[in-house]
């Protein structure tokens, strides 16, 4: 697997852990989008769709090479009819936590947001996040947005941005052209392709942003 | 011993129900059946037996004499001390002596009725000072601690401690949660780590956690500081008490014991809605005080996390930091070189943030020391600009007055727009762009080595 190159810096990207079904894309639109908005490079296993590489391979070599994280933590209930949990987003989790605990080390700092569904309910299926004060969100985009560019906005790497209604405003575009892609791609839009269609919505509109006093 | 997972325990109610043995809470007779209190260690008894006989052989005859001639002269009818059924170790009932601060008549009732109320709301443990079921001086014993010294003779009987939790009345035991019980481990106190961190300034469950924080980790050296700290405290109830009496106004030129500007902040920032939140680094907390200073020297009530209380007494900083900036309509924050650096400043950042897209009537007032870049979110804001980190000219300190008492919504002319460079964001897109063409090329990989 190839190592990414000086164009991926490790501190301007931001490892996306969140469900990747239809039901939860709205989400992962949103904090994608976030993220971009911030200035940062969104990574995720999606991003490279090798079938030659195991898929943790995948998810560690994204994690690696991110100093941040952002994990959607909603799915805590038994799906399907044998009613089985899902650990991939606590596993990815437990992975870009055990990084952060390295942070003496600067070169391998890394540092993780978690996000919970409302109602501290993730002190039940997830208690030993408290005291991390994962944020909490009503699945909705906004309630999403401002807690992902909130935190990102408040790290050193990260570049002016919108509100999160202007954020929400042009999220729509967004998605309208995202589903656009999809087609175009059978319903799998390249990862970077993605990138830069977000990445062409926001660039315009930071540049001409107003006093926000 | 119970064995219960200390961070959920603090944090959800229903988490210690499903942890702790569950009681109804009919009373001593249940509660017996599921804490065995803790095997005290010598030191304790040693600690107890000596300042309680020293107390009752060289100061109590006075005392007892003096404020037993006061008590019946401004209130004649009834005993100079008198028994309080309260729950002690183990949830055992004892009674707990006291000097009579209210009048015979007194109807138990009224103060249940306001214990219930400050449970049910947690708002701070005001005492019902100006009920007129105090007697005169009454007001005075309770703030100085002097209506607990015949407590003494409790401790030295064992039935409590120099140093503990609060005694809980039997009325207030009934409506405790489960996890409460872990308090009644240890024997209650004359003082405690409660009496010594805000005492009436903080919520019921602050006052909880505070407690079992103790119970929890009770040692010889923090006995220590709490009985050092004790008089400290009783200072500080008294000069609010004297203030109030008098009809003094505060003032920051006063010097203040050791705390006193957390405990004045917190009551500040209680009662006015329309304060300031500051927020700065711990190391930067001198440069705080001034600004503090500044601001309640013209009136300003100025809320700030105070050192003191972070993290070490389990009082959960993050609400009360949360609810501190719901209530202000300015946010203040010192950039400096060691706040921007800090991970717990950049969560205050956050909460500001969040709390300022929400209403935007509250105003972010940033104040950038000299060397310092400014972080992101603060670009093409405006901004206080001060020129190094040991002197806090009178002009920044004036402005920042000026601005504040006058609710200024504009920018003022002492504030300066921070100018961002469109470069930086024109290279970073042109990063975004080429990144993304490399994460594309990473799924090429395995077609092309096929």
């Amino acid at each position: 697997m190839p190592s990414p190159t000086t164009e991926l810096r490790r501190e301007h990207s931001v490892f996306i852990n969140c469900p990747f079904d239809k039901y939860y894309e709205p989400l992962l639109d949103c904090i994608f989008f976030s993220t971009i908005c911030c200035g940062f490079v969104p990574r995720s296993s999606k991003e490279n769709e090798t079938v030659s590489e195991f898929r943790i391979n995948k998810i560690k070599s994204a994690i690696f090479h991110s100093k941040y994280s952002i994990h959607e933590l909603s799915i805590c209930r038994g799906e399907g009819e044998e009613n089985l949990a899902r650990f991939n987003m606590p596993l990815e989790l437990g992975i870009c936590i055990g990084q952060s605990r390295n942070d003496t080390e600067k070169s391998v700092c890394h540092e993780w947001l978690g996000l919970v569904p409302k109602g501290h309910i993730f002190k039940k299926f997830i208690s030993d996040l408290s005291g991390f004060d994962p944020k909490e969100h009503d699945c909705t985009p906004e309630s999403i947005v401002p807690a992902v560019v909130s935190w990102l906005i408040t790290r050193p790497e990260a570049i002016k941005t919108l509100t999160p209604k202007d954020i929400l405003f042009l999220l729509e575009t967004f998605t309208k052209q995202k589903t656009k892609l999809s087609e175009e791609w059978n319903g799998q839009p390249l990862w970077g392709d993605l990138i830069k269609c977000a990445a062409t919505i926001v660039k315009p509109n930071l540049a001409t942003s107003e006093d926000r006093f | 011993m119970k064995n219960v997972d200390k961070t959920t325990h603090f944090l959800d109610d229903s988490n210690h129900e499903s942890n702790i043995p569950r009681e109804d809470n009919s009373g001593t007779a249940k509660l017996k059946e599921t804490i065995t209190p803790r095997r005290l260690p010598f030191w304790k008894r040693c600690i107890d037996i000596f300042i309680s006989l020293t107390y009752i052989a060289v100061v109590f005859p006075l005392i007892f004499l003096v404020v037993g001639l006061v008590i019946k002269i401004v209130s004649p009818r009834g005993p100079i001390l008198f028994k309080e059924r309260r729950v002690g170790v183990g949830g055992k009932l004892f009674n707990c002596l006291k000097f009579r601060t209210t009048h015979l008549s007194d109807n138990p009732a009224i103060h249940g009725a306001h214990v219930k109320n400050l449970m049910d709301t947690d708002a701070p443990l005001v005492n019902l000072e100006d009920h007129p079921r105090i007697i005169p001086f009454g007001k005075m014993l309770r703030a100085t601690g002097i209506d607990y010294l015949p407590q003494l003779f409790n401790v030295l009987r064992g039935d409590m401690s120099i140093v503990g939790p609060r005694p809980c009345y039997t009325y207030e035991k009934e409506k405790y949660l489960s996890w409460y019980h872990e308090r009644f481990d240890v024997p209650p106190g004359l003082t405690g780590l409660w009496q010594v961190s805000g005492k009436y300034r903080l919520t019921f469950q602050q006052m909880m956690r505070l407690d079992i924080s103790y119970v929890r980790n009770m040692s010889l050296w923090l006995d220590i500081k709490i009985i050092l700290k004790t008089p400290l405290a009783v200072l500080w109830d008294w000069n609010a008490v004297r203030k109030e009496m008098i009809g003094m106004q505060s003032d920051s030129s006063i010097s203040n014991p050791e705390g006193e500007m957390a405990t004045r902040i917190t009551r500040d920032f209680k009662k006015d809605l329309s304060g300031v939140f500051i927020s700065y680094c711990h190391s930067d907390r001198k440069l705080a005080k001034t600004i503090l200073d500044r601001l309640f020297h013209n009136n300003i009530s100025v809320w700030a996390r105070d050192a003191d209380l972070k993290g070490n007494y389990y009082v959960n900083l993050d609400d009360s930091i949360e609810q501190a900036i719901n209530n202000a309509s300015y946010l203040i924050l010192l950039l400096t070189p060691s706040s921007i650096k800090s991970s717990w400043v950049r969560h205050e950042w956050q909460l500001v943030l969040e709390k300022s897209w929400e209403n935007p009537k509250k105003k972010i007032l940033p104040i950038l020391f000299a060397d310092v870049a400014a972080p992101a979110f603060l670009l093409d804001r405006p901004i206080l600009k001060c020129k190094s980190l040991e002197y806090v000219d009178n002009i920044l300190l004036d402005s920042l007055v000026r601005i504040i008492s006058s609710h200024a919504g504009t920018v003022d002319d002492q504030l300066e727009l921070l100018s961002f460079e469109p470069n930086i964001i024109k290279s970073r897109f042109d990063e975004l762009f080429q990144s993304a063409e490399e994460i594309n090329k990473l799924g090429a990989w395995d077609i092309e080595n096929a």
